[in-house]
């Protein structure tokens, strides 16, 4: 669980950061809006101020000064009024109880202290000064901290807002971390029982709901684990074939040798090397097809599948084998169309229909008639070889598919996979391998998604390739 | 011919070279891809036997770094690795053939000699002849003295590739991969009976012998 703590924390990071820069955003906003506010509201200010000194000049030009006086009296009684000081050109108080002393023209910030507040709490005044036409003086003013209280507000309003997004942003990132984080975990918990060792254990998407980026990661993992599965398994079957198949010829080609150590004169000594190079050659092929099947069935030949005519290739495989068949007192003759395509390795599906044809020259009698065949059904491509021979009765049919697809399977039991052997690779010390030439046929028919069949071709056995099915059937 | 022979495991390396020594050749050697380099860059072999996995640098990078250099002696790889697609890679490094261990040393001297340019392989001329068989590479005909041959179309092509290689040995593999493009070993002696049969035809009557069988090799056509 050091792990998952690891992984918890990490996140909290992540959360607290993410956090952190959502607060720094919303401090930067907050000063921006104080700073405009402030702004904004002193400008509003100045406007009102400037308005109030031009309208007092027009009733000073255009009433007189009693007229402006007397207006000035009544506009500082309306509640929230601006603040008015009028002086005479000798510095005489005419109006107004704006307590300054009278300020050159122009604008003005003035600290003063509040009466009613006390001396800590000053008004900061925001003054005009203007000289009117007589010679007097006009000063307005008001409190700027007056029109800030707005601006206050607003940023209060502001702030708890704030704080209420960071809260809820912080809960919901908690909720969605955790959830993700349950998803890591299994993911975790996962690959940890892999590591181990367990190499079956896979990751389980959420049920019920579509798959998000980490169900889709766990997909892929899972693939991942299947391939790496697939792969370990082939690895372990090409160690255990190795030890299997080419031990026994080994130790025979040991006995030739010590026979020839031990030979009664030179004929006897050549006979004894001769078998044991003839044993060597065995071990040399089984040792092929053991590295033939693992390089199939690591499937890097599908990245040089092209598009083939299968009967030109039965056509190919007949004529190199015709005259091998012949001389062993059997025939081979191609029954099919022209033109059947389909995709893969022509290489590797050569040697299919090769092992194919061996093995029925080994499973006739002289005499027998093997069949090569490729057909095409609409999308559907069969390749078959079929003979005349004795067959393979149905119920067993099934076992001996088994030796095909599964051969390291039955590899356990040694007496089990000696009797299918030898009914179905019976001189199995000739050829390339032990029955390991149909365990190839099997592999090149997977990696070609193709369905192996055996079937009764009345009299006799047909082994039958189908390509091109797009079902998930078609591997066994 | 000169042979530089690049092999880091030394009984193969001594287990080559002697046997080339023994057939006229001239062999020197290196123990791994640094050496081999150096010495193919300053003296001109006819021919480099090149295994792929040898240490300071493997025989893939080695022979693409000469063949950049223009260096266009044929290059024979011995190797471990079977798979096809590591016979592509060899091929397409630069190597001209490519050899499985283990492997018989006449299969070896038949690659070697296959691939010697000396004499050039007459691919060109039209009319082949070894003693009195003769085969017209344009009309497809072939006649043994004045006998004409009757031979199917795959016999026709073994025979030709016989008498262009005539007095050298070709190996079961060597017709497997370039008569029927089977990259494997089939168990069956496919060859075998080609080859008889194609012997069956033109060594008939009292005529003498002109394919010949290379034990633990493969076959030479020639006239004695």
């Amino acid at each position: 669980m050091q792990t998952k703590h690891l992984l918890t924390s990490t996140s909290i990071r992540l959360a607290l950061i993410y956090g952190g820069l959502v607060v720094a955003s919303f401090v930067l906003a907050i000063a921006l809006t104080w700073v405009a506010a402030r702004s904004a509201a002193e400008s509003d200010l100045r406007d009102r101020i400037r308005l109030e000194v031009e309208a007092m000049e027009q009733e000073v030009r255009d009433e007189g000064m009693a007229a402006a006086i007397a207006a000035i009296e009544v506009r500082a009684e309306r509640p929230g009024a601006l603040e008015y000081w009028l002086v005479d050109g000798s510095g005489q108080r005419l109006a107004g109880d704006l307590p300054l002393m009278t300020t050159p023209d122009g604008w003005h910030h003035i600290d003063l202290p509040d009466a009613a507040a006390g001396a800590e709490n000053r008004e900061e005044m925001l003054v005009l000064t203007a000289t009117m036409g007589d010679g007097s003086r006009l000063s307005v003013g008001d409190d700027l901290r007056r029109a800030e209280a707005v601006r206050d507000a607003v940023l209060r309003a502001l702030l708890w807002i704030g704080s209420a997004t960071v809260l809820l942003g912080l809960v919901v990132g908690v909720v969605i971390t955790r959830r993700a984080l349950a998803q890591v975990d299994a993911l975790t918990e996962t690959l940890g029982q892999v590591s181990a060792g367990q190499l079956t254990a896979r990751f389980a998407p959420r049920a019920g709901r579509s798959a998000n980026d980490l169900d889709q990661l766990g997909l892929s993992i899972n693939r991942m684990l299947d391939h790496i599965d697939e792969l370990v398994r082939s690895l372990r079957r090409v160690s255990s074939d190795v030890a299997h198949d080419l031990r026994t010829p080994l130790s025979h080609v040991q006995q030739r040798l010590e026979r020839a150590r031990s030979a009664a004169d030179a004929d006897e000594r050549l006979q004894a090397i001769e078998a044991a190079e003839s044993k060597v050659e065995e071990v040399l092929q089984a040792f092929d097809a053991i590295l033939r099947l693992a390089e199939i069935e690591a499937g890097a030949a599908r990245s040089r599948f092209v598009r083939l005519d299968a009967a030109a290739l039965v056509e190919r495989l007949a004529d190199a084998y015709r005259p091998d068949v012949e001389a062993s007192g059997r025939t081979l003759i191609t029954d099919g169309a022209a033109d059947v395509w389909l995709r893969g390795d022509s290489e590797l599906l050569a040697q299919a229909l090769a092992n194919l044809i061996e093995n029925a020259m080994r499973h006739t009698p002289t005499g027998a008639r093997i069949t090569i065949s490729a057909h095409s059904d609409g999308p559907i491509a069969r390749i078959a070889v079929s003979d005349n021979g004795p067959g393979i009765p149905a119920e067993r049919r099934v076992d001996v598919l088994e030796t095909f697809v599964q051969l390291d399977s039955s590899r356990g039991s040694p007496g089990h996979e000696r009797k299918i052997k030898s009914e179905i690779a019976p001189d199995s010390g000739s050829g390339s391998g032990f029955g390991l030439g149909l365990s190839i046929v099997a592999a090149i028919a997977r990696l070609h998604d193709a369905a192996l069949e055996l079937s009764d071709a009345a009299p006799g056995l047909r082994v039958t390739l189908t390509f091109g099915r797009v079902n998930g059937q078609a591997t066994s | 011919m000169h042979i530089l022979l690049v092999e880091d495991d030394q009984e193969t390396r001594d287990y080559v070279a002697r046997g080339l020594r023994e057939e006229g050749h001239a062999v020197e050697v290196a123990v791994n891809g640094l050496d081999g380099l150096h010495q193919a860059s300053e003296v001109a072999f006819d021919l480099l036997i090149v295994d792929r996995m040898i240490p300071a640098l493997d025989g893939i990078s080695m022979v693409k770094s000469l063949r950049a250099a223009g260096m266009t002696a044929p290059v024979l790889f011995l190797t471990a690795l079977g798979a096809v697609a590591d016979r592509v890679q060899g091929l397409e490094a630069g190597g001209d053939d490519y050899l499985i261990k283990p492997f018989s040393f006449a299969e070896l001297c038949a690659r070697i000699n296959a691939l010697s340019r000396r004499p050039p392989l007459r691919e060109e001329v039209s009319l082949l002849q070894v003693g009195d068989l003769r085969l017209d590479r344009l009309s497809r005909t072939a006649t043994r003295g004045d006998t004409p041959l009757e031979l199917q179309m795959r016999e026709f092509q073994l025979l030709e590739y016989l008498m262009l290689h005539a007095g050298r040995v070709v190996t079961r593999t060597m017709l497997l991969e370039k008569i029927w493009g089977f990259q494997f070993d089939p168990s069956s002696n496919i060859v075998d009976t080609h080859i008889s049969r194609i012997r069956a035809k033109i060594d008939c009557g009292d005529h003498a012998t002109l394919i010949h069988t290379v034990r633990g090799a493969g076959y030479v056509l020639r006239a004695n």
